[in-house]
């Protein structure tokens, strides 16, 4: 499911800004070469296209700032609305602020809030009522028919044809008078027809002439009246495609009389099956349907499309248990009486527009309150969390388990929804008081992790009968600091995002209403421009050059993915074979032959040899594949990375967004964008990259005036560069602002504790520098908006430590300051083989694991004082891998009886040891993730990674793992009191 | 019986996948291609000879109703509107209903949520089956 939802989210990212670019394009001036038309029908399907896809995606802001300009340019393409500056400007706009929206979207998955100002023009705009100015325009031409029939000369003898044989094809209307001579004249002239449509491949066309045939031999005269009309729609269709006269009017005037029966007849045999709404089906609906192909051939619009609504509606709502069922039935029921009654005078009538109106009104609105009424025994909607002051996002974390409590908590008045924010990585006490807190004193609904600022907190749902002042309280005893938990009230009606939870180190929230139109351009086309020759649209801005997001993704994700499931599955094939190339019953019966054999007969002895032949050769090929496949996997792997303009790609818009509240100016650079990094590290770096940039321009960055001040350029540089050394990737940051002080962190270093006066002043610079890094340190003299919020440069170093990488400063006072991280490019990902013991999932590197094999109990013996098996004529030491890690352990031990165990065979140099586990799940690589400081030091652990359904997989240390397996298996209680022989090594 | 072979027409790969992941969320039916506007659409529907198509209306080059008028021709295949553009009651869907569609549904939304097959996919799924002829899925 995740995997699937990365796949959109980089889909959605990359198409978004294909519309964009596309979009940008048409309203440029040199979009004006395109001609008008062409030009709105391709504005209208791009805006439309968003529109869909945010949807699809819950991005509900961009679905309605989308649909506005759909809208909008509906009226243009209708005809209704000129296009003009008016329309363009609007419509640019929406650009701006979609393409800031799906970056927000995109980069941290939220919705976000179109800005007011622009919707409103758009609905201006879009709004019917406004007067329509004359058109400049023709009115729109419906573009030039493709081709329907690449061999013109025979369709055009088809056409003929088809004209000429309408008269003998109603022959069999009046089957009385049709003699044997006129039946055949019938065939004949309907075979031809049929081999026609073959050759033209009118497949569905041929089967009607087909069954045309069957049914005049049948002489059923409701078939043949219903196939001769399937020829008088299709004709109309090859008549309007080829632009000639199919024979569409001759057969309309012969059917006529045949037609008005056919719709009573209809008529009587729906009302009959409308008397019961049980019966009310799918048989009703196909009488509906045929009814509807008659009312088009009679020309009856109207008629035509209420048949078939009441057509849809019946299907859709069968079975009809829906109260209100029998009482729409009995007004359709009216209206298939009426339009019997109509449509078969002379000359027939269609619905007037009041009575089909009505009609379908009642239709809509009975399948809206049925569909509502069944979504309201649905899952949540996004729409739903919202009402109740939740985050949309949540959706992705609700089970049906924890729907359902959602459900009985609000379906409770006296009790309250809230939403708990946990940072529980620092302190053991927090951690482990908030754990029986959210255990015994309140109902956990469900949690889902949130990454703030470089750390992963953790959010839950929960809902109690207390208030929120009583929660509040009992927080604060559990975290009297009061910075590592936080609660805030759900309060139906009010999003979560209007009522950030105090204290709590938020992203910025994108506030598309103030900044994101502020391109230059926006104010450009408000500003007068005298000089400037007035074009249709204002001119695009080098700005939004530079915006182009190129560097989305645009690799398949989706095909990667599954590639790799491929090779995983490959490997796993790999494995079997080789566990069936080495099955000891094999080459034991081999032996076993040869023995028996002794010096028999040499021809048996021939075939005994063909056999170890074969036995080794297939050793050997299940060695050269497995090497193959590796490799394979190896450069599979490579396939996953991804160039860092991924990243880079998101900082422009920050950049400018905190230049432009600071009232600083930047240039921003960026280098090495090609480089290319894991696609998981794109997420992983991200947060403090953030971090930095935002240091750089709240701290570093001085404001236009003390630049030249200084004596510097006003506009300061900031540089994004990553480059690529061997396996490792360098991402450096810099500025050309003030530097860091040493002096400043030298006395705040004192001030703070963290070195005695006289050896800070034998440090050098360098050094000093280094206490930025220091947990706590912070040279900010003022809280800004955009950092100094607790979270330090310390953190920052932390995650980059824990991803294998290191982060160094340089500075000059003055002259500017440059982070540079380090990172492995590809380390942090490991290849490892799932398990599970109780209900752990575990994970052991794959390097150390020879191979997964299974044994009856019946073959663990004890062996020097140690539960062991036979595995390849070697004694294999066996202990639980629980034993082993000190987790409480499930099922008996010792093995004994049919039952087969698993075990997996840790590889330690040369030598070997058996874990038994309780399942073994697959093989997967993970990406390993910062850990829990408590986690890291527990023995044998060396990290954490999150599974794809969101279970976390504790990461064990091979040589770790392997000391402790030996340290169990010596102090495992040697309880060898059953039966069975023990065994000596020779 | 032969799995329904259906293939599906849409421009937006975004839409492709969701729309994709959907069918193939059903083991009984077979996804057997993906097109991406009407003249590939008609070109593969010679070549594939799918039982289904699942047609979007609003696409460059040709809309989905100008693919109907010649697929009624040419194909067997029950044609299914997915577009939000064609809601019930629009000239649109009566304009494809004409052309013989055999449903009309609107675009997948809300895929992000778990509950993805209890919503749209859900009637997608339902709407193939009806269809094919096959009886409407197990609730889940």
């Amino acid at each position: 499911m995740s995997e699937l939802i990365e796949t959109l989210w980089q889909q959605f990212g990359v198409e978004s800004n294909e519309h964009f670019d596309a979009i940008e394009r048409l309203l440029s001036p040199a979009g004006a070469d395109t001609p008008e038309r062409e030009r709105i029908a391709s504005l209208f399907r791009a805006f439309h296209s968003l529109k869909g896809a945010a949807r699809a995606m819950d991005m509900f802001g961009m679905e309605k700032l989308a649909h506005g300009a759909e809208t909008v340019l509906g009226r243009v393409r209708s005809g209704t609305l000129p296009f003009s500056d008016e329309v363009a400007e609007p419509l640019l706009e929406s650009l701006d602020a979609l393409r800031a929206l799906m970056e927000a979207a995109v980069g941290e998955r939220r919705d976000g809030t179109p800005p007011a100002a622009v919707l409103a023009k758009l609905d201006a705009l879009g709004d019917p009522d406004r007067k329509a100015a004359p058109h400049p325009t023709a009115p729109a031409q419906s573009p030039k028919p493709a081709r329907l029939h690449d061999n013109d000369k025979l369709l055009n003898l088809f056409v003929d044809l088809l004209r000429d044989s309408m008269a003998t094809l109603t022959r069999p209307l009046d089957l009385d008078t049709l003699d044997s001579d006129g039946l055949q004249e019938v065939n004949d002239a309907s075979e031809r027809l049929e081999i026609a449509c073959e050759r033209l491949n009118f497949l569905p066309f041929a089967d009607t002439f087909r069954r045309f045939r069957e049914d005049v031999s049948a002489r059923d005269p409701d078939a043949i009246l219903r196939d001769l009309q399937a020829v008088a729609l299709a004709s109309a269709r090859v008549g309007r495609l080829s632009g000639r006269d199919a024979g569409t009017a001759i057969l309309a005037t012969l059917l006529a009389d045949h037609n008005a029966q056919a719709l009573s007849k209809g008529a009587a045999k729906a009302l009959d099956l409308m008397a019961d709404a049980a019966t009310a089906g799918d048989d009703l609906a196909a009488v509906l349907e045929r009814m509807g192909s008659t009312l088009d051939i009679v020309k009856l619009p109207r008629a035509a499309s209420l048949v078939r609504r009441i057509a849809d509606v019946v299907r859709r709502m069968a079975p009809h248990s829906h109260e209100r069922w029998p009482a729409v039935l009995a007004d359709a029921r009216q209206t298939i009486d009426f339009i019997a009654l109509h449509a078969t005078s002379d000359p027939p009538e269609d619905v007037d527009t009041g009575t089909a109106v009505k009609l379908e009104t009642l239709l809509q609105e009975f399948v809206e309150t049925a569909d509502a009424e069944e979504a309201a025994r649905r899952p949540f909607t996004a729409d739903e969390l919202r009402s109740l002051g939740l985050d949309a996002g949540l959706l992705r974390f609700l089970s049906p388990e924890s729907s359902a409590a959602l459900r009985d908590a609000v379906g409770d008045p006296a009790i309250g929804l809230y939403e708990v924010t946990a940072f529980l990585e620092t302190s053991a006490e927090v951690a482990s008081g908030f754990a029986v807190w959210l255990g015994t004193k309140v109902q956990a609904i469900t949690n889902w992790p949130e990454f703030i600022d470089g750390k992963t907190w953790l959010k839950v749902l929960v809902s109690s009968p207390q208030d929120l002042e009583t929660l509040r309280n009992a927080l604060s005893t559990i975290d009297p600091s009061g910075r590592f938990l936080d609660v805030r009230h759900c309060i139906p009606g009010e999003a979560s995002a209007e009522q950030p939870a105090e204290a709590m180190p938020e992203k910025p929230v994108p506030t598309p209403d103030l900044p994101v139109p502020a391109t230059p351009r926006a104010l450009e086309a408000t500003a007068p421009q005298p000089a400037a020759p007035q074009t249709t649209v204002p001119a695009a801005s080098p700005a939004r050059q530079t915006a182009q997001p190129g560097g989305v993704l645009r690799v398949q994700g989706e095909t990667i993915d599954r590639f790799m499931a491929r090779i995983d599955s490959m490997v796993l094939l790999s494995g079997n074979l080789n566990a069936t190339a080495n099955d000891l019953r094999l080459e034991q019966a081999i032996t076993a032959l040869s023995e028996r054999l002794g010096a028999g007969d040499p021809d048996v002895r021939v075939l005994q040899e063909l056999l170890e032949r074969h036995r080794r050769e297939l050793l050997d090929l299940d060695n050269q594949l497995s090497r193959s496949v590796d490799r394979l996997r190896e450069s599979a792997l490579d396939l996953r990375v991804v160039p860092i303009e991924t990243l880079f790609n998101q900082f422009p818009r920050v950049v400018r967004e905190l230049a432009r509240v600071q009232g600083k100016k930047i240039r921003f650079d960026m280098d090495g964008g090609d480089v290319r990094i894991d696609k998981s590290m794109v997420e992983m770096l991200y947060d403090p990259l953030m971090h930095m940039v935002r240091n750089g321009i709240d701290h570093g960055i001085e404001s236009p005036e003390d630049r030249e001040a200084a004596g510097k350029p006003a506009q300061a540089t900031l540089t994004l560069r990553a480059v690529q050394r061997n396996n490792r990737v360098i991402v450096e940051i810099a500025d050309d602002g003030r530097g860091i002080s040493t002096e400043a962190v030298r006395a705040k270093a004192v001030r703070n504790g963290l070195i005695a006066e006289e050896d800070s002043r034998r440090l050098a610079p360098a050094d000093i520098h280094e206490f930025i890094f220091a947990s706590g340190f912070s040279t900010a003299e003022k809280i800004t908006e955009t950092s100094g919020r607790g979270v330090g440069m310390d953190v920052v170093r932390n995650n980059i430590t824990r991803l294998g990488g290191t982060v160094t400063i340089r500075t000059r006072e003055g002259l500017g300051t440059a982070f540079a991280i380090d990172l492995p490019l590809s380390a942090a990902i490991l290849r490892t083989l799932l398990v599970q013991v109780d209900d752990q999932v575990l994970a052991i590197p794959d390097r150390f694991v020879e191979e997964v094999c299974g044994f009856a109990g019946h073959e663990f013996h004890p062996v020097s004082g140690c539960w062991s098996v036979l595995r390849r004529n070697r004694v294999l030491p066996v202990v639980r891998l629980a034993d082993a890690l000190g987790f409480p352990a499930q099922g008996s031990w010792p093995p004994s009886g049919d039952g087969q165990r698993l075990l997996v065979v840790l590889r330690h140099g040369d030598r070997r040891i058996g874990l038994e586990i309780d399942r073994l799940l697959r093989r997967g690589d993970l990406f390993v993730r910062e850990s829990h400081p408590g986690l890291a030091e527990v023995p044998g652990v060396g990290g954490v990674s999150l599974l794809n359904d969101g279970r976390i997989v504790i990461i064990l240390d091979g040589d770790e793992l392997y000391r402790l397996a030996c340290a169990a298996q010596q102090r495992a209680p040697h309880d060898f009191s059953d039966e069975r022989p023990k065994v000596t090594l020779a | 019986m032969a799995k329904p072979r259906i293939l599906l027409v849409d421009d937006s790969v975004l839409m492709r996948t969701i729309i994709g992941d959907i069918v193939r969320s059903d083991e009984e039916l077979e996804l057997i291609g993906a097109a991406e506007n009407g003249k590939v659409a008609l070109d593969m529907v010679k070549s594939l000879k799918p039982d289904i198509v699942l047609l979007d209306i609003e696409m460059p080059e040709m809309t989905g109703l100008e693919v109907m008028e010649h697929l009624s021709l040419i194909s067997r295949a029950k044609v299914i509107i997915i577009s939000s553009v064609a809601q019930i009651g629009s000239a649109e869907a009566d304009e494809a209903r004409s052309l013989g569609a055999v449903e009309i549904i609107a675009k997948p939304s809300g895929t992000m949520s778990l509950d993805l097959a209890h919503k749209k996919g859900h009637d997608i799924i339902v709407a193939i089956r009806r269809a094919a002829g096959l009886p409407p899925p197990a609730k889940a």
